[in-house]
């Protein structure tokens, strides 16, 4: 909200204040100031001036020589072209060292051979009129050497106030004058509604009748009917006003509408009598198919959700949000109908929503308005039209004549809430215990509260009726505390029992998997969760896919982020592709985030029931969250490492990155949290179709589905304009199975062993189809191990003398017996029976 | 006898005086199996005293048994020679140039700053008692407006830009992290000290606003707090994670869910209050709102508003690690730039 200086002076005086002071003192109410503008028409001087001579310029036709008195010793001699430059003339005398508006510079010149020494000015060049017809002609009687800032009130400050919704009263300029008031200690001057200047002989309802259809709509409908209106321009002072306000002044009927509306907060609008048909004004809904042209020129389809003002015939107003067109003030309006009314705020909210409207009217009348001023404020801006029109006229016209009674319709009046107020629960909540019961009375009534009775520690109160967020007594107290000031609230601790709230252990765990991951060497992001269709296209997902079961919002900021994720593959790749644009290589960047699905009637085919963990609410949910019907939240950490693994140095040429380099940074994070009972096997090509097929592995945890590690799909990795021969490993992983692992109970070894480990290697030729996973699995089936402990395969080995499909790999394998020092003999023993085994369950064949 | 020994002992002084030549290890250890060893010469002594009188052999024995004697130590000699000259050989290798480049196989990574901005929020809040909470992301209106005392069709919902769910019409993305205090107080019973730290989202896009951002939340309940407490405990913490020399203001202000309602500024932490650019010359800075949790509230979570007090707060954490790390773009958070994240540490 724009709050002219000059215009709240009227209500409460400010004068003697620094702007520094008015702005800390609002800001201190909660009325926070935003911004403070100082408004200077021109700088240097622009003066009432008067010519005592004028005469053509020798060279000249169209030029004068005007000698101008400006209250200094001696004229100044201005060449001016103005046609109604003449003698006597009062004028507007830009000095010479001063700027107009434009950046105009005023300086001392020779036009045509005649020195001048400044100029006389139009009313377009000192931007207070469009008039660019000649000079300004000002009034005979002001004072030569006024300033004419000071005159026409050009010089203003400008505080913009960021008000809340709860101030409704705050909407008009009195209501920051209360508070303000209230605050300083200082009067608040409302201005009177004179009785005395209405026409007891007009009655508004011989022009106008008023029917409300619906009294929930409409609580109360002022109509006030005037005569002899001259639709004229405002005055200079009131039009800046208006527009320091924010608001553009049209003519003197609207903008006195406008002026008391800034002025109460109350929106008001002006009828064109002549265009309200059979005399009747009816509040009621829209009727199917209605249609109206609101003022602002557009056509709107109405329904049965908006109230309208309508006459016999049609809708002439949208209630609460904007006029119409047919109805409005025209320059030869002469009888108008003042409508002050009270709508239903939640609808005038829905009707101004619905057809994209936000007008000072709607912006009012949504947020609450006071139903008891209407009337008043009818006779308030009557008079003001009234005293308008007299100022313009200088006495020569007949002035506009207010009916001598309004049109009241509606219900009764609502009764103020009266809130009774504690002292014991004022000191409780503010915690400050000086205050006094006085106090508290004192505070509440210089913002307008009565007060009905009191006891030693308790009062009643009665709420004035502009305060529409005062409900309860904790509203008073606050209302008391901010009075009395935020900043007088000693600072404490409070006094609690130690109480024991227990922790999700999910919480921290997150938190430590981050810090795992970046000691691992990676770059932690963090991103928009939000992806477009496109993205959902490009990663191949089909739509029977759990994946592809996304979230979507009704309100997207724009198309690529219609849906929420549902892999961080699809953020990762986005900060990836960011990456490689600023040319960096081989990053490492991981994030640990949420991804969400929509399971809400989905059945999930076979080919994906892998990816079942999914479907259960994460364990961040807890107590009565996990008892309702949720889109799923489920915590994820994934990464990306991009290629190469390392690039040349003087040691060792670039090593490209692999699937085994992403196998690493998985295990050896899923170890250090305890997760020793890792596989990777091979994907099924559909499961996961943004990932490489044949070079991506499913991680699983004791046998439960973690995630994958592997390569990029080449085809995904070309949609997004990857190089497709050098693809990124990505890997994600659910982040509740290796929470779940930090919970198992495991036996640990007592001591170290104390008897020395004795290691043998074998090198065994196995068929090409058996995989090292094979192995480990026919060796954790080996019933005769007694003290193997050990097995690391060291040595991959492929060659045509091995025979067709073969391959060799090699072992180092390591005993150790926790009570002796082993024999040769019994390694031996051991050791042939593992080959046995391995024979029997894998046709190995020593080398 | 005495001649054979007398033999072994110059063959012996012979032979050593090669190795003594050249003290490798391995020479050292011939010399030794060739002389003590179970064929060496020493053992080749004794074998013939059998043969010699039995009345001269102790005479013999001492003799053998003297040399012996001498020649081991005489290989002991040799051997920590030997040691030496390997020790000093390892020693006197090249130096390296040690100003070549590691090559890098142990990479630093970086935990991103809102990240570690939220280690150090929730270190100072668990040193002050308060328990960490969290909740959904997606939530009903019920959680986030609603039971927050945000009443239908009322402009203060205008206050916060929602994303709403298409096929879900009454569920949002979490606009601010306030949903935690309903979801914590319909399960807990007071006293209540709890902090929920998260990720908030309204539809809003701009230098200065992300459509995602981050909150940290914060709620006491119980008997007897006061606007004294909030003060306090708000204070506190931020002095501890700016500095004790900041001042800190509250002020009034409004949100559905707290009555009274407030602002916390601390004094900018770059002009300390002087005015400039980062604080848009008014010496402070907006951390966040705050407030005595609403009646209302209490009561749609069926605590008695009667009985319990409590205040609740809502700051930014994206704002204040930009503060910590004085850092001048909002979005750059978000862009996920290896450049400008791997300048981070691992710990805060």
């Amino acid at each position: 909200m724009r709050v002219s200086l000059n215009w709240l002076n009227d209500y409460i005086s400010l004068q003697d204040l620094p702007i520094e002071q008015i702005a800390e003192t609002l800001t201190s109410l909660g009325l926070e100031v935003e911004g403070i503008e100082t408004l200077e028409p021109w700088t240097g001087e622009v003066l009432v001036g008067q010519i005592i001579e004028a005469k053509r310029h020798p060279d000249a036709e169209k030029l004068q020589v005007c000698q101008v008195d400006v209250g200094e010793s001696a004229a100044l001699t201005i060449v001016c072209g103005a046609a109604n430059a003449r003698q006597d003339l009062k004028v507007a005398v830009a000095k010479v060292g001063s700027t107009l508006p434009g950046d105009f510079k005023i300086k001392a010149s020779k036009i045509r051979g005649e020195k001048s020494f400044g100029m006389l000015c139009s009313g377009k060049e000192l931007a207070i009129s469009e008039d660019a017809d000649g000079i300004m002609e000002l009034a005979e009687d002001l004072p030569i050497g006024t300033s004419l800032a000071e005159h026409f009130q050009l010089r203003d400050t400008v505080i913009e106030i960021g008000l809340t919704p709860n101030r409704t009263d705050c909407l008009g300029y009195i209501g920051i004058a209360r508070d303000l008031a209230a605050k300083l200690k200082r009067p608040l001057k409302v201005p009177d509604a004179e009785e005395n200047k209405r026409e007891p002989s007009l009655l508004t309802e011989s022009h106008i009748k008023v029917e409300i259809a619906q009294s929930e709509d409409c609580g109360r409908f002022i109509a006030l009917y005037m005569d002899k209106i001259k639709v004229q321009p405002s005055p200079l002072w009131l039009q800046k006003r208006l527009e320091n306000a924010g608001m553009r002044p049209i003519n003197l009927i609207v903008d006195a509408t406008n002026y008391v509306m800034l002025e109460t907060g109350q929106p008001i609008h002006a009828y064109d009598l002549r265009d309200i048909q059979g005399g009747v004004i009816r509040v009621r809904r829209a009727k199917d198919k209605e249609s109206l042209t609101t003022l602002d020129g557009s056509q709107r389809q109405l329904s049965g959700l908006d109230i309208v003002i309508s006459d016999a015939e049609q809708a002439i107003g949208l209630a609460g949000v904007m006029g119409g067109e047919n109805s409005e003030v025209k320059t030869d309006t002469t009888e108008i109908i003042i409508e002050v009314a009270h709508f239903n705020a939640s609808l005038v909210r829905k009707t101004a929503k619905r057809h994209g409207i936000h007008s000072e009217a709607s912006h009012r009348f949504e947020r609450g308005t006071d139903i008891h001023q209407v009337e008043s404020v009818a006779v308030r801006v009557a008079s003001l039209i009234q005293d308008l029109s007299q100022e313009q006229a200088a006495g020569q016209e007949p002035l506009p004549r207010i009916a001598g009674k309004a049109l009241e319709t509606g219900a009764e009046l609502p009764a103020l809430p009266r809130i009774a107020l504690r002292l014991p629960r004022v000191r409780q909540i503010s915690g400050i215990s000086t205050l006094t019961l006085q106090d508290c009375i004192d505070y509440m009534e210089s913002l307008g509260c009565k007060y009905l009775d009191r006891t030693e520690e308790r009062v009643v109160l009665e709420v004035p009726s502009w305060r529409l967020d005062i409900i309860r007594e904790i509203d008073l107290i606050e209302e008391i505390v901010r009075l009395h000031g935020y900043e007088k609230i000693p600072y404490s601790l409070p006094m609690m029992e130690i109480g024991f709230l227990p922790e999700n252990t999910l919480i921290e765990f997150i938190d430590q998997l981050k810090v795992s991951m970046a000691e691992i060497g990676f770059h932690e992001i963090i991103s928009f969760p939000f992806i477009g269709p496109l993205d959902l296209e490009k990663f191949q997902i089909p739509q029977d896919h759990p994946y592809r079961q996304v979230v979507e919002l009704a309100n997207p900021l724009v198309e690529e982020q219609r849906f929420l994720r549902t892999s961080l593959s699809q953020s990762l790749l986005k900060a990836l592709l960011e990456n490689r644009r600023h040319g960096i290589v081989g990053s490492r960047i991981f994030e640990c985030a949420r991804n969400f699905y929509e399971f809400r009637s989905y059945e999930c085919p076979t080919a994906y029931q892998e990816l079942k963990g999914l479907f259960t609410y994460g364990a961040h949910l807890m107590g009565r969250g996990r008892e309702e019907d949720r889109p799923l939240e489920r915590n994820c950490i994934g990464g990306v490492l991009d290629q190469p693994y390392r690039l040349k140095t003087w040691q060792q040429a670039e090593i490209p990155a692999n699937f085994y380099h992403g196998k690493a940074v998985v295990t050896k994070l899923l170890r250090s949290f305890g997760a020793d009972d890792l596989s990777f096997s091979p994907i099924n090509p559909a499961l996961l179709p943004w990932m490489h097929p044949k070079t991506t592995a499913l991680v699983k945890i004791a046998g439960e589905w973690a995630g994958y590690v592997g390569e990029l799909h080449p085809h995904v990795a070309d949609a997004f304009g990857l190089d497709f021969q050098s693809l990124p490993i990505f890997f994600e992983l659910d982040v509740e199975p290796i929470w779940r692992q930090t919970n198992v109970k495991r036996d640990y070894l007592s001591a170290a062993l104390r008897f020395p480990p004795v290691s043998r290697d074998i090198a065994i030729i196995l068929s090409e189809h058996v995989t090292h996973a094979d192995i480990e699995q026919s060796v954790s089936q080996f019933n005769r191990r007694k003290f193997l402990k050990d097995v690391r395969l060291f040595d991959v080995f492929r060659d045509p003398k091995l025979g067709t499909d073969k391959k060799s790999l090699a072992y180092s394998l390591t005993f150790q017996s926790p009570n002796k020092t082993l024999t040769d003999k019994e390694v031996e023993k051991e050791l042939n029976a593992l080959l046995d085994h391995l024979r029997e369950s894998v046709s190995a064949e020593l080398r | 006898m005495k001649d054979k020994c007398q033999q072994v002992s110059s063959d012996f002084a012979s032979q050593q005086q090669n190795v003594l030549q050249n003290p490798e290890p391995r020479l050292v250890d011939e010399l030794r199996v060739a002389f003590l060893g179970r064929k060496g010469q020493i053992t080749g002594l004794m074998e013939n005293l059998k043969q010699i009188d039995p009345s001269e052999r102790p005479e013999a024995g001492k003799l053998i048994n003297l040399l012996r004697k001498d020649i081991e130590e005489q290989i002991e000699a040799l051997k920590s020679s030997a040691q030496s000259g390997e020790l000093a050989k390892v020693l006197n290798k090249d130096a390296l140039d040690v100003s070549l480049p590691i090559a890098d196989t142990l990479p630093k990574g970086s935990l991103h700053p809102v990240t570690l901005m939220r280690q150090v929020l929730l270190r100072e809040f668990r040193r002050l008692g308060f328990t960490v909470y969290d909740g959904p992301e997606l939530d009903f209106d019920f959680y986030n407006f609603s039971a927050l005392n945000f009443k239908d069709d009322h402009p203060a919902r205008d206050m916060q830009d929602t994303f709403f769910l298409k096929n879900r019409p009454d569920m949002v993305l979490r606009t601010h992290t306030s949903n935690l205090q309903v979801h914590a107080m319909l399960r807990e019973r007071p006293p209540l000290r709890i902090v929920a730290p998260g990720r908030t989202y309204r539809c809003d896009s701009d230098l200065t606003h992300t459509p995602m951002f981050h909150q940290i939340e914060g709620l006491v309940v119980d008997q007897n707090i006061s606007m004294g407490d909030m003060k306090g405990i708000v204070d506190k913490f931020l002095k501890a994670v700016f500095g004790e020399d900041l001042q800190t203001r509250l002020r009034p202000s409004y949100f559905p869910f707290v009555e009274p309602g407030g602002e916390f500024d601390l004094q900018c932490v770059s002009c300390r209050g002087k005015g400039c650019r980062i604080c848009k010359m008014t010496g402070w800075l907006e951390i966040g709102g705050l407030g005595m949790v609403h009646p209302n509230v209490f009561e749609a979570v069926d605590y008695d508003s009667e009985k319990f007090t409590g205040f609740a707060f809502g700051f930014g954490i994206d704002r204040m690690a930009m503060l910590k790390y004085n850092l001048s773009d909002l979005r750059q958070l978000f862009e996920g730039n290896q450049q400008f994240l791997g300048q981070f540490p691992v710990y805060s």
